[in-house]
Protein backbone atom coordinates (compact mmCIF):
# COMPACT_ATOMS: atom_id res chain seq x y z
CA UNK A 1 0.00 0.00 0.00
CA UNK A 2 1.36 3.41 -0.82
CA UNK A 3 0.25 7.01 -0.46
CA UNK A 4 0.45 9.23 -3.53
CA UNK A 5 -0.07 12.99 -3.50
CA UNK A 6 -0.76 14.82 -6.76
CA UNK A 7 0.39 18.41 -6.58
CA UNK A 8 1.65 21.40 -8.55
CA UNK A 9 4.16 24.11 -7.75
CA UNK A 10 1.67 26.90 -8.54
CA UNK A 11 -0.87 25.65 -6.02
CA UNK A 12 -0.60 27.31 -2.58
CA UNK A 13 -2.53 24.48 -0.93
CA UNK A 14 0.04 21.99 -2.28
CA UNK A 15 2.90 23.98 -0.77
CA UNK A 16 1.06 24.10 2.54
CA UNK A 17 0.46 20.33 2.42
CA UNK A 18 4.14 19.64 1.74
CA UNK A 19 4.99 21.72 4.77
CA UNK A 20 2.37 19.79 6.82
CA UNK A 21 3.79 16.45 5.63
CA UNK A 22 7.23 17.51 6.84
CA UNK A 23 5.79 18.20 10.27
CA UNK A 24 4.00 14.81 10.29
CA UNK A 25 7.24 13.07 9.33
CA UNK A 26 8.84 14.31 12.56
CA UNK A 27 6.39 12.00 14.42
CA UNK A 28 6.05 9.40 11.67
CA UNK A 29 9.39 9.22 9.85
CA UNK A 30 8.31 6.14 7.88
CA UNK A 31 5.43 8.09 6.30
CA UNK A 32 6.92 8.81 2.88
CA UNK A 33 4.18 9.64 0.37
CA UNK A 34 5.10 9.79 -3.30
CA UNK A 35 4.57 13.28 -4.67
CA UNK A 36 3.61 13.49 -8.34
CA UNK A 37 3.82 16.90 -10.01
CA UNK A 38 0.88 17.07 -12.42
CA UNK A 39 2.80 19.33 -14.81
CA UNK A 40 6.24 17.70 -14.72
CA UNK A 41 4.92 14.14 -14.64
CA UNK A 42 1.84 14.69 -16.76
CA UNK A 43 1.55 11.14 -18.13
CA UNK A 44 2.00 9.48 -14.75
CA UNK A 45 -0.42 11.94 -13.12
CA UNK A 46 -3.05 11.41 -15.82
CA UNK A 47 -3.46 7.80 -14.60
CA UNK A 48 -5.11 9.28 -11.49
CA UNK A 49 -7.33 11.69 -13.42
CA UNK A 50 -6.41 14.88 -11.56
CA UNK A 51 -9.25 17.39 -11.36
CA UNK A 52 -8.86 21.10 -10.65
CA UNK A 53 -8.81 20.66 -6.89
CA UNK A 54 -5.32 20.04 -5.64
CA UNK A 55 -3.63 18.39 -3.86
CA UNK A 56 -5.13 14.94 -4.34
CA UNK A 57 -4.35 12.21 -1.81
CA UNK A 58 -4.53 8.62 -2.99
CA UNK A 59 -3.96 5.26 -1.33
CA UNK A 60 -3.04 2.57 -3.82
CA UNK A 61 -2.84 -1.14 -2.98
CA UNK A 62 -0.11 -3.56 -4.10
CA UNK A 63 -1.95 -4.20 -7.37
CA UNK A 64 -2.23 -0.52 -8.23
CA UNK A 65 -5.89 -0.23 -7.31
CA UNK A 66 -6.97 3.10 -5.84
CA UNK A 67 -8.63 2.33 -2.51
CA UNK A 68 -8.94 5.83 -1.12
CA UNK A 69 -9.00 9.30 -2.65
CA UNK A 70 -9.35 12.68 -0.96
CA UNK A 71 -8.55 16.17 -2.14
CA UNK A 72 -7.90 19.65 -0.83
CA UNK A 73 -5.93 21.31 1.93
CA UNK A 74 -6.37 18.54 4.52
CA UNK A 75 -5.49 19.28 8.12
CA UNK A 76 -2.62 17.45 9.84
CA UNK A 77 -4.93 15.32 12.01
CA UNK A 78 -7.04 14.34 8.98
CA UNK A 79 -3.95 13.22 7.06
CA UNK A 80 -2.77 11.20 10.05
CA UNK A 81 -6.19 9.58 10.51
CA UNK A 82 -6.91 8.85 6.86
CA UNK A 83 -3.46 8.00 5.53
CA UNK A 84 -1.35 6.79 8.45
CA UNK A 85 -3.72 5.12 10.92
CA UNK A 86 -5.49 3.13 8.22
CA UNK B 1 -24.76 47.83 -30.29
CA UNK B 2 -23.00 45.44 -27.93
CA UNK B 3 -21.74 47.46 -24.98
CA UNK B 4 -18.42 46.66 -23.41
CA UNK B 5 -18.16 47.54 -19.74
CA UNK B 6 -14.75 46.73 -18.32
CA UNK B 7 -14.42 45.78 -14.65
CA UNK B 8 -11.12 43.94 -14.74
CA UNK B 9 -8.65 46.77 -14.12
CA UNK B 10 -6.84 44.69 -11.51
CA UNK B 11 -5.97 42.18 -14.25
CA UNK B 12 -4.69 44.83 -16.62
CA UNK B 13 -5.34 48.41 -17.71
CA UNK B 14 -5.32 50.18 -21.06
CA UNK B 15 -2.37 52.50 -21.59
CA UNK B 16 -3.18 56.14 -21.06
CA UNK B 17 -3.10 58.68 -23.91
CA UNK B 18 -0.17 60.46 -22.29
CA UNK B 19 1.81 57.21 -22.00
CA UNK B 20 0.99 56.41 -25.61
CA UNK B 21 2.29 59.83 -26.72
CA UNK B 22 5.64 59.59 -24.92
CA UNK B 23 6.16 56.03 -26.15
CA UNK B 24 5.48 57.01 -29.74
CA UNK B 25 7.83 59.97 -29.45
CA UNK B 26 10.49 57.72 -27.99
CA UNK B 27 10.11 55.08 -30.71
CA UNK B 28 10.31 57.80 -33.37
CA UNK B 29 13.10 60.02 -32.06
CA UNK B 30 14.95 58.24 -29.25
CA UNK B 31 15.07 54.56 -30.23
CA UNK B 32 18.87 54.22 -30.37
CA UNK B 33 20.61 51.71 -28.13
CA UNK B 34 21.45 53.77 -25.07
CA UNK B 35 24.56 51.69 -24.44
CA UNK B 36 26.10 52.82 -27.74
CA UNK B 37 28.54 55.76 -27.91
CA UNK B 38 27.33 57.83 -30.86
CA UNK B 39 25.39 61.09 -30.62
CA UNK B 40 21.99 59.55 -31.33
CA UNK B 41 22.54 57.03 -28.53
CA UNK B 42 23.58 59.82 -26.18
CA UNK B 43 20.44 61.79 -27.03
CA UNK B 44 18.33 58.69 -26.47
CA UNK B 45 20.06 58.03 -23.17
CA UNK B 46 19.41 61.58 -22.06
CA UNK B 47 15.73 61.24 -22.94
CA UNK B 48 15.29 57.85 -21.21
CA UNK B 49 17.30 58.67 -18.09
CA UNK B 50 15.32 61.87 -17.69
CA UNK B 51 12.19 59.76 -17.27
CA UNK B 52 13.99 57.24 -15.02
CA UNK B 53 15.18 60.02 -12.73
CA UNK B 54 11.67 61.41 -12.42
CA UNK B 55 10.41 57.92 -11.64
CA UNK B 56 13.07 57.46 -8.93
CA UNK B 57 12.09 60.81 -7.46
CA UNK B 58 8.39 59.89 -7.47
CA UNK B 59 9.13 56.57 -5.74
CA UNK B 60 11.43 58.32 -3.25
CA UNK B 61 14.15 55.69 -3.56
CA UNK B 62 17.85 55.75 -4.32
CA UNK B 63 19.03 55.61 -7.93
CA UNK B 64 20.80 52.27 -7.58
CA UNK B 65 17.80 50.47 -6.15
CA UNK B 66 15.63 50.50 -9.29
CA UNK B 67 15.99 47.55 -11.69
CA UNK B 68 13.80 47.14 -14.78
CA UNK B 69 12.47 43.69 -15.64
CA UNK B 70 9.89 42.26 -18.02
CA UNK B 71 7.19 42.48 -15.35
CA UNK B 72 6.28 41.60 -11.79
CA UNK B 73 6.60 37.87 -12.49
CA UNK B 74 10.24 38.26 -13.43
CA UNK B 75 10.79 40.64 -10.51
CA UNK B 76 9.42 38.08 -8.05
CA UNK B 77 11.55 35.33 -9.60
CA UNK B 78 14.61 37.56 -9.56
CA UNK B 79 14.29 38.40 -5.89
CA UNK B 80 13.54 34.87 -4.69
CA UNK B 81 16.06 32.95 -6.77
CA UNK B 82 18.66 35.74 -6.70
CA UNK B 83 18.53 35.91 -2.93
CA UNK B 84 18.58 32.10 -2.58
CA UNK B 85 21.76 32.08 -4.71
CA UNK B 86 23.37 34.68 -2.45
CA UNK B 87 22.65 32.87 0.82
CA UNK B 88 22.70 29.10 0.16
CA UNK B 89 22.77 28.33 3.89
CA UNK B 90 19.48 30.11 4.57
CA UNK B 91 16.66 27.81 3.54
CA UNK B 92 13.58 29.02 5.40
CA UNK B 93 11.07 31.45 3.88
CA UNK B 94 8.00 32.94 5.55
CA UNK B 95 5.15 34.01 3.34
CA UNK B 96 1.35 34.05 3.00
CA UNK B 97 -1.06 31.73 1.24
CA UNK B 98 -2.53 34.72 -0.63
CA UNK B 99 0.51 35.48 -2.78
CA UNK B 100 0.25 35.72 -6.55
CA UNK B 101 1.16 32.66 -8.64
CA UNK B 102 4.37 34.40 -9.69
CA UNK B 103 5.49 34.07 -6.06
CA UNK B 104 3.88 30.71 -5.28
CA UNK B 105 5.48 28.93 -8.26
CA UNK B 106 9.09 29.94 -7.54
CA UNK B 107 8.43 29.13 -3.87
CA UNK B 108 7.19 25.72 -5.04
CA UNK B 109 10.46 25.17 -6.90
CA UNK B 110 12.49 26.17 -3.85
CA UNK B 111 10.38 23.83 -1.70
CA UNK B 112 11.20 20.99 -4.11
CA UNK B 113 14.86 21.85 -3.63
CA UNK B 114 14.45 21.36 0.10
CA UNK B 115 13.59 24.87 1.28
CA UNK B 116 11.20 25.11 4.20
CA UNK B 117 8.34 27.34 3.03
CA UNK B 118 6.20 28.38 5.96
CA UNK B 119 2.86 30.13 5.59
CA UNK B 120 1.95 32.73 8.20
CA UNK B 121 -1.65 32.05 9.30
CA UNK B 122 -4.49 34.58 9.41
CA UNK B 123 -6.41 35.34 12.58
CA UNK B 124 -9.86 36.91 12.17
CA UNK B 125 -8.99 37.78 8.61
CA UNK B 126 -5.70 39.48 9.43
CA UNK B 127 -2.15 38.18 9.23
CA UNK B 128 -1.12 36.81 12.62
CA UNK B 129 1.94 38.92 13.35
CA UNK B 130 2.61 37.11 16.65
CA UNK B 131 3.09 33.88 14.72
CA UNK B 132 5.32 35.71 12.25
CA UNK B 133 7.41 37.04 15.13
CA UNK B 134 7.80 33.58 16.65
CA UNK B 135 8.47 31.82 13.36
CA UNK B 136 11.60 33.70 12.34
CA UNK B 137 14.65 31.41 12.60
CA UNK B 138 18.40 31.75 12.33
CA UNK B 139 18.18 30.31 8.79
CA UNK B 140 15.27 32.48 7.59
CA UNK B 141 16.19 33.84 4.18
CA UNK B 142 13.25 36.15 3.64
CA UNK B 143 9.79 37.24 4.71
CA UNK B 144 7.60 37.90 1.69
CA UNK B 145 4.14 39.41 2.03
CA UNK B 146 2.02 40.76 -0.81
CA UNK B 147 1.09 44.42 -0.16
CA UNK B 148 -2.48 44.23 -1.48
CA UNK B 149 -4.14 40.86 -2.00
CA UNK B 150 -5.49 40.78 -5.55
CA UNK B 151 -8.93 39.25 -5.04
CA UNK B 152 -10.42 41.18 -2.14
CA UNK B 153 -8.02 44.13 -2.08
CA UNK B 154 -6.94 43.42 1.50
CA UNK B 155 -4.01 45.62 2.56
CA UNK B 156 -1.25 43.94 4.59
CA UNK B 157 0.43 46.08 7.28
CA UNK B 158 3.90 46.35 5.76
CA UNK B 159 5.16 48.88 8.31
CA UNK B 160 4.42 46.54 11.23
CA UNK B 161 5.84 43.54 9.35
CA UNK B 162 9.02 45.46 8.52
CA UNK B 163 9.46 46.39 12.19
CA UNK B 164 9.35 42.69 13.11
CA UNK B 165 11.77 41.82 10.31
CA UNK B 166 14.14 44.61 11.38
CA UNK B 167 14.20 43.30 14.96
CA UNK B 168 15.51 40.01 13.61
CA UNK B 169 17.54 41.52 10.76
CA UNK B 170 15.56 39.60 8.15
CA UNK B 171 14.81 41.20 4.78
CA UNK B 172 11.21 41.86 3.75
CA UNK B 173 10.00 41.51 0.18
CA UNK B 174 6.62 42.67 -1.01
CA UNK B 175 4.85 42.23 -4.31
CA UNK B 176 3.29 45.69 -4.53
CA UNK B 177 1.75 45.19 -7.98
CA UNK B 178 -1.84 45.67 -6.78
CA UNK B 179 -0.89 48.43 -4.35
CA UNK B 180 1.10 50.89 -6.40
CA UNK B 181 -1.01 53.74 -7.69
CA UNK B 182 -3.92 52.54 -5.53
CA UNK B 183 -2.70 53.27 -2.01
CA UNK B 184 0.25 55.03 -0.39
CA UNK B 185 3.45 53.00 -0.27
CA UNK B 186 6.54 53.95 1.66
CA UNK B 187 9.38 51.98 0.12
CA UNK B 188 11.33 52.34 3.34
CA UNK B 189 8.91 49.69 4.62
CA UNK B 190 10.43 47.01 2.41
CA UNK B 191 13.86 45.68 1.56
CA UNK B 192 12.74 44.50 -1.87
CA UNK B 193 9.61 45.20 -3.91
CA UNK B 194 8.22 44.04 -7.24
CA UNK B 195 5.64 45.62 -9.51
CA UNK B 196 4.56 45.93 -13.11
CA UNK B 197 3.60 48.70 -15.47
CA UNK B 198 0.43 47.34 -17.06
CA UNK B 199 -1.64 47.64 -13.88
CA UNK B 200 -1.12 51.41 -13.80
CA UNK B 201 -2.02 52.39 -17.37
CA UNK B 202 1.48 51.69 -18.66
CA UNK B 203 2.65 49.27 -21.34
CA UNK B 204 2.78 45.48 -20.93
CA UNK B 205 6.16 43.77 -20.97
CA UNK B 206 7.93 45.89 -18.38
CA UNK B 207 8.09 45.93 -14.61
CA UNK B 208 10.60 46.68 -11.92
CA UNK B 209 12.25 45.57 -8.71
CA UNK B 210 13.22 47.88 -5.94
CA UNK B 211 16.30 46.46 -4.29
CA UNK B 212 17.36 48.45 -1.24
CA UNK B 213 20.04 45.95 -0.21
CA UNK B 214 22.47 45.12 -2.98
CA UNK B 215 22.88 41.44 -2.17
CA UNK B 216 20.96 39.73 -4.95
CA UNK B 217 22.74 37.69 -7.60
CA UNK B 218 21.59 38.20 -11.20
CA UNK B 219 19.56 35.55 -13.00
CA UNK B 220 19.87 37.06 -16.48
CA UNK B 221 23.41 37.82 -17.60
CA UNK B 222 24.75 39.06 -20.91
CA UNK B 223 25.44 42.46 -22.41
CA UNK B 224 25.42 45.72 -20.52
CA UNK B 225 22.19 47.27 -19.43
CA UNK B 226 20.92 49.84 -16.99
CA UNK B 227 21.67 47.51 -14.07
CA UNK B 228 24.24 44.80 -13.37
CA UNK B 229 21.36 42.72 -12.05
CA UNK B 230 19.57 42.34 -15.36
CA UNK B 231 21.29 42.18 -18.73
CA UNK B 232 19.71 43.06 -22.07
CA UNK B 233 19.28 46.09 -24.31
CA UNK B 234 17.09 48.58 -22.46
CA UNK B 235 13.63 48.88 -24.09
CA UNK B 236 13.55 52.68 -24.36
CA UNK B 237 9.87 53.16 -25.18
CA UNK B 238 8.69 50.68 -22.54
CA UNK B 239 10.82 52.41 -19.92
CA UNK B 240 9.57 55.92 -20.65
CA UNK B 241 5.98 54.65 -20.92
CA UNK B 242 6.29 52.86 -17.59
CA UNK B 243 7.92 55.89 -15.98
CA UNK B 244 5.21 58.24 -17.25
CA UNK B 245 2.45 55.87 -16.07
CA UNK B 246 4.05 55.57 -12.65
CA UNK B 247 4.62 59.31 -12.26
CA UNK B 248 0.99 59.96 -13.26
CA UNK B 249 -0.33 57.29 -10.89
CA UNK B 250 1.60 58.73 -7.93
CA UNK B 251 1.05 62.42 -8.73
CA UNK B 252 -2.69 61.84 -9.18
CA UNK B 253 -3.05 59.20 -6.47
CA UNK B 254 -5.43 61.13 -4.21
CA UNK B 255 -7.50 62.47 -7.08
CA UNK B 256 -7.86 58.96 -8.55
CA UNK B 257 -8.57 57.45 -5.11
CA UNK B 258 -11.40 59.94 -4.62
CA UNK B 259 -12.95 59.02 -7.96
CA UNK B 260 -12.53 55.29 -7.30
CA UNK B 261 -14.04 55.62 -3.80
CA UNK B 262 -17.07 57.37 -5.28
CA UNK B 263 -17.52 54.58 -7.81
CA UNK B 264 -17.07 51.93 -5.15
CA UNK B 265 -19.71 53.57 -2.93
CA UNK B 266 -22.06 53.93 -5.90
CA UNK B 267 -21.71 50.23 -6.74
CA UNK B 268 -22.13 49.15 -3.12
CA UNK B 269 -25.25 51.32 -2.75
CA UNK B 270 -26.77 49.81 -5.91
CA UNK B 271 -26.15 46.17 -4.96
CA UNK B 272 -26.72 46.42 -1.21
CA UNK B 273 -30.48 46.45 -1.73
CA UNK B 274 -30.28 43.04 -3.42
CA UNK B 275 -30.81 40.26 -0.87
CA UNK B 276 -28.71 37.80 -2.84
CA UNK B 277 -25.56 39.95 -2.73
CA UNK B 278 -22.88 39.97 -0.07
CA UNK B 279 -19.94 42.36 -0.22
CA UNK B 280 -16.74 40.63 0.88
CA UNK B 281 -14.98 43.62 2.35
CA UNK B 282 -11.69 43.29 4.22
CA UNK B 283 -11.14 45.41 7.34
CA UNK B 284 -8.43 47.32 5.51
CA UNK B 285 -8.73 47.29 1.77
CA UNK B 286 -8.28 49.28 -1.41
CA UNK B 287 -11.47 50.52 -2.98
CA UNK B 288 -10.62 49.78 -6.59
CA UNK B 289 -11.54 46.17 -5.83
CA UNK B 290 -15.09 45.25 -4.89
CA UNK B 291 -15.46 41.55 -4.19
CA UNK B 292 -19.02 40.38 -4.06
CA UNK B 293 -20.84 37.07 -3.76
CA UNK B 294 -24.06 36.26 -5.55
CA UNK B 295 -26.02 33.62 -3.68
CA UNK B 296 -26.31 30.25 -5.40
CA UNK B 297 -24.43 31.42 -8.50
CA UNK B 298 -21.07 29.74 -9.05
CA UNK B 299 -18.38 32.23 -9.85
CA UNK B 300 -17.38 31.02 -13.31
CA UNK B 301 -21.00 30.86 -14.41
CA UNK B 302 -21.54 34.39 -13.09
CA UNK B 303 -18.55 35.67 -15.06
CA UNK B 304 -19.74 33.97 -18.24
CA UNK B 305 -23.27 35.34 -17.87
CA UNK B 306 -22.06 38.85 -17.10
CA UNK B 307 -19.84 38.67 -20.14
CA UNK B 308 -22.88 37.90 -22.29
CA UNK B 309 -24.46 41.05 -20.88
CA UNK B 310 -21.37 43.05 -21.85
CA UNK B 311 -19.81 43.30 -18.36
CA UNK B 312 -16.31 41.94 -17.91
CA UNK B 313 -15.28 41.09 -14.35
CA UNK B 314 -13.21 38.19 -13.07
CA UNK B 315 -13.29 35.15 -10.83
CA UNK B 316 -10.44 33.88 -8.72
CA UNK B 317 -8.05 31.34 -10.08
CA UNK B 318 -8.65 27.68 -9.37
CA UNK B 319 -6.86 25.55 -6.80
CA UNK B 320 -7.57 27.08 -3.47
CA UNK B 321 -7.48 23.65 -1.87
CA UNK B 322 -11.25 23.30 -1.81
CA UNK B 323 -13.69 22.97 -4.63
CA UNK B 324 -14.30 26.28 -6.32
CA UNK B 325 -13.65 28.16 -3.14
CA UNK B 326 -11.79 31.45 -2.90
CA UNK B 327 -9.13 31.24 -0.22
CA UNK B 328 -8.98 35.04 -0.02
CA UNK B 329 -12.72 35.43 0.45
CA UNK B 330 -12.94 32.55 2.92
CA UNK B 331 -10.12 34.15 4.87
CA UNK B 332 -12.10 37.33 5.52
CA UNK B 333 -15.63 35.87 5.74
CA UNK B 334 -15.09 32.32 7.09
CA UNK B 335 -18.14 31.50 4.97
CA UNK B 336 -17.98 28.73 2.36
CA UNK B 337 -21.02 29.97 0.46
CA UNK B 338 -19.59 33.45 0.05
CA UNK B 339 -16.21 31.97 -0.87
CA UNK B 340 -17.66 29.75 -3.59
CA UNK B 341 -19.81 32.42 -5.25
CA UNK B 342 -17.53 35.45 -5.21
CA UNK B 343 -16.43 37.57 -8.12
CA UNK B 344 -13.99 40.46 -8.35
CA UNK B 345 -15.17 43.73 -9.79
CA UNK B 346 -12.19 46.00 -10.25
CA UNK B 347 -12.77 49.67 -10.78
CA UNK B 348 -10.81 52.56 -12.17
CA UNK B 349 -10.94 56.34 -11.92
CA UNK B 350 -12.09 56.04 -15.56
CA UNK B 351 -15.10 53.83 -14.75
CA UNK B 352 -18.33 55.59 -15.68
CA UNK B 353 -21.41 55.48 -13.47
CA UNK B 354 -23.42 54.25 -16.50
CA UNK B 355 -21.06 51.28 -16.68
CA UNK B 356 -21.82 50.48 -13.05
CA UNK B 357 -25.53 50.76 -13.83
CA UNK B 358 -25.03 48.22 -16.64
CA UNK B 359 -23.17 45.92 -14.24
CA UNK B 360 -25.94 46.13 -11.66
CA UNK B 361 -28.51 45.29 -14.34
CA UNK B 362 -26.32 42.35 -15.37
CA UNK B 363 -26.10 41.14 -11.78
CA UNK B 364 -29.89 41.35 -11.47
CA UNK B 365 -30.22 39.20 -14.60
CA UNK B 366 -27.75 36.67 -13.17
CA UNK B 367 -29.83 36.49 -9.99
CA UNK B 368 -33.04 35.99 -11.95
CA UNK B 369 -31.80 33.29 -14.33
Amino acid sequence: MKVIILSAIWCPACLIIKSTIRKIQKDYPTFQPQFIDIDEEEILASKYEPLKILPIFIIEDENGNVIKRMSGELKKDVIEKEFIHV
Amino acid sequence: MFMMNYFDYSATTPISDRVNEVMQRCERDFFANINAKHEMALQSKLFVTGYINRMIQALNISESSLVFTSGATESNNMILFGLAKSYPGKRHILTTSLEHHSMISPLGILQKEGYDIEFIPYLNGELDLEVLKNSIRHDTLLVSVIAVESETGMIHPLKKIKAICDEHQIPLHSDVTQAIGKTEIDFQDVTYASFSSHKIYGPKGIGACIIQKQDIKPLIVGGGSLSKLRAGTPPNALIVGFAQALIDSLEHLHERQTLVNQRYQYLVEQVSSLDQIHINQPKHGVKNICNLSIAKSKRNQTIEKLSLYGCFASASSACSGQEDLSKAVFNITQNQDYASTSIRVSLSHMTKLEEIDALVEGIKKVINT
